[in-house]
């Protein structure tokens, strides 16, 4: 099976034309990685996005000499799209779970693609704002989960509304994270006021 | 174009960057209206493929309670953006928006996004590119936030009323002993391994 046939086949690559994907092969770097290998470090700068096109990967958190597993991504799949956005540190390992073949493309390319307003550039630029909102949603649940634990530790023990606040506070509406301490504190202590909410804030 | 409708364009963060033509552009899409004190922009689980953009006035974003009454999670004024990434990628909406004063909103509807890409790609692009930095920056916000959380699942006690929940920084966790670098495992170790057990359990 040639590269180009199963590039055709990704969902996330379903409505590139074969022109588009013609361009896309000619402006990634196609590469191969084996089981256990990285595809990059959490805290190395990150130049690069990858779309898997085989294979499957992990994407690991490391923290405290702890190295958790977040994800597990197959094919198709947008991964590293942060640092390429905001030029920051990679926030994650992914490492290779299987052999893996996967288009690396670079922040030059894909920047110099869209000052162009090249189509293949908006397309890929639609596909990187996907992944971060589905990227951001799935995060905010195990924040939520994560939340739910600790809360449910406490005496007083709150109510599922108080997932669906945090939730709905950090996914939905943008709020700044501070506010949801502010949601947390509705809950647990009937609802402030928005003076209270911004002295909360103030402090 | 009018001056509230341009101002609250340029107060927008995810705008920031536009060109006064990018904005003026932008304007044209969105579709424009007022609501009245008490008057529903949108209600919990609806489906949502617009992002709403407040120029005049002031809105309660509310959640509904099981005692039937609703609860306020905040509220949004002139300049700031709802449900952005519900016009990329549709989603329930997770609360309902009222209006608390004479309020003027503009609305760009999924459709309408996707008509702006092939007449202005330019502000297509730019708009999308303003979304995904806003997403990018929350998610490494949630990301940090979570680490915080999964570092310290000692119970701090209830909060006293007014008082922060307390952020535990320092990794204080009780359970099984973290080995280091694990593979992934059967039985996950740290909190998320408790959070396993708690979940079967629950």
């Amino acid at each position: 099976m040639t590269l180009a046939s199963k590039l055709r086949d990704l969902p996330a690559l379903k409505d590139f034309t074969d022109a588009e994907l013609q361009m896309l092969q000619t402006a990634v770097a196609v590469r191969q990685y084996a089981p256990g290998a990285l595809l990059c470090k959490q805290g190395t700068p990150g130049v690069s996005c990858f779309v898997l096109v085989e294979g499957q990967v992990e994407v690991l958190r490391e923290s405290n000499d702890e190295s958790r597993v977040l994800a597990t991504m197959l094919a198709g799949t947008f991964v590293g799209q942060i640092s390429l956005v905001d030029r920051g540190p990679r926030s994650a390992t992914v490492r290779a779970r299987t052999a893996v073949v996967a288009l690396e493309l670079s922040r030059d390319v894909f920047e110099s693609l869209l000052r162009a307003c090249s189509p293949l550039a908006l397309r890929f630029q639609d596909q990187i704002a996907l992944a971060g909102i589905r990227q951001l949603r799935s995060a905010t649940d195990r924040l939520g989960a994560a939340l739910q634990v600790r809360l449910s530790l406490q005496p007083k023990a709150p109510r599922n509304e108080t997932l669906a606040y945090i939730q709905t506070a950090a996914t939905e509406w943008g709020l700044a994270l501070d506010d949801v301490d502010a949601a947390k504190a509705v809950q647990l202590d009937g609802i402030p006021s928005s003076a209270e909410r911004a002295a909360r804030r103030g402090r | 174009m009018n001056d509230a409708r341009r101002d609250a364009l340029r107060r927008t963060t995810t705008f920031a960057t536009f060109t006064a033509a990018q904005s003026d552009r932008l304007d044209m899409c969105f579709r424009w209206r007022s609501l009245a004190p008490g008057e529903v922009l949108f209600r919990h689980g609806d489906p949502g493929e617009t992002m709403v953009l407040v120029s005049v006035g002031k809105l309660s974003v509310r959640l509904a309670q099981s005692a039937g009454e609703d609860a306020e999670l905040g509220q949004v004024g002139p300049g700031e953006l709802l449900g952005e990434m519900s016009c990329i990628d549709p989603a329930p909406r997770s609360a309902t928006v009222v209006a608390i004063a004479e309020t003027t909103v503009g609305e760009l509807s999924r459709r309408e996004l996707s008509d702006l890409r092939s007449a202005a790609p330019d502000v297509y692009s730019a708009l999308v590119g303003a979304v995904i930095r806003g997403v990018t920056h929350r998610l490494r916000e949630v990301d940090e936030r979570i680490e915080q959380e999964l570092g310290g699942a000692v119970p701090a006690g209830p909060p006293s009323v007014g008082s922060r929940v307390s952020r535990p920084t320092s990794p204080t966790l009780p359970g099984p002993s973290r080995p280091n670098a694990a593979p992934p495992a059967p039985e996950r170790s740290g909190l998320l391994g408790f959070l396993d057990r708690f979940r079967r359990n629950a």
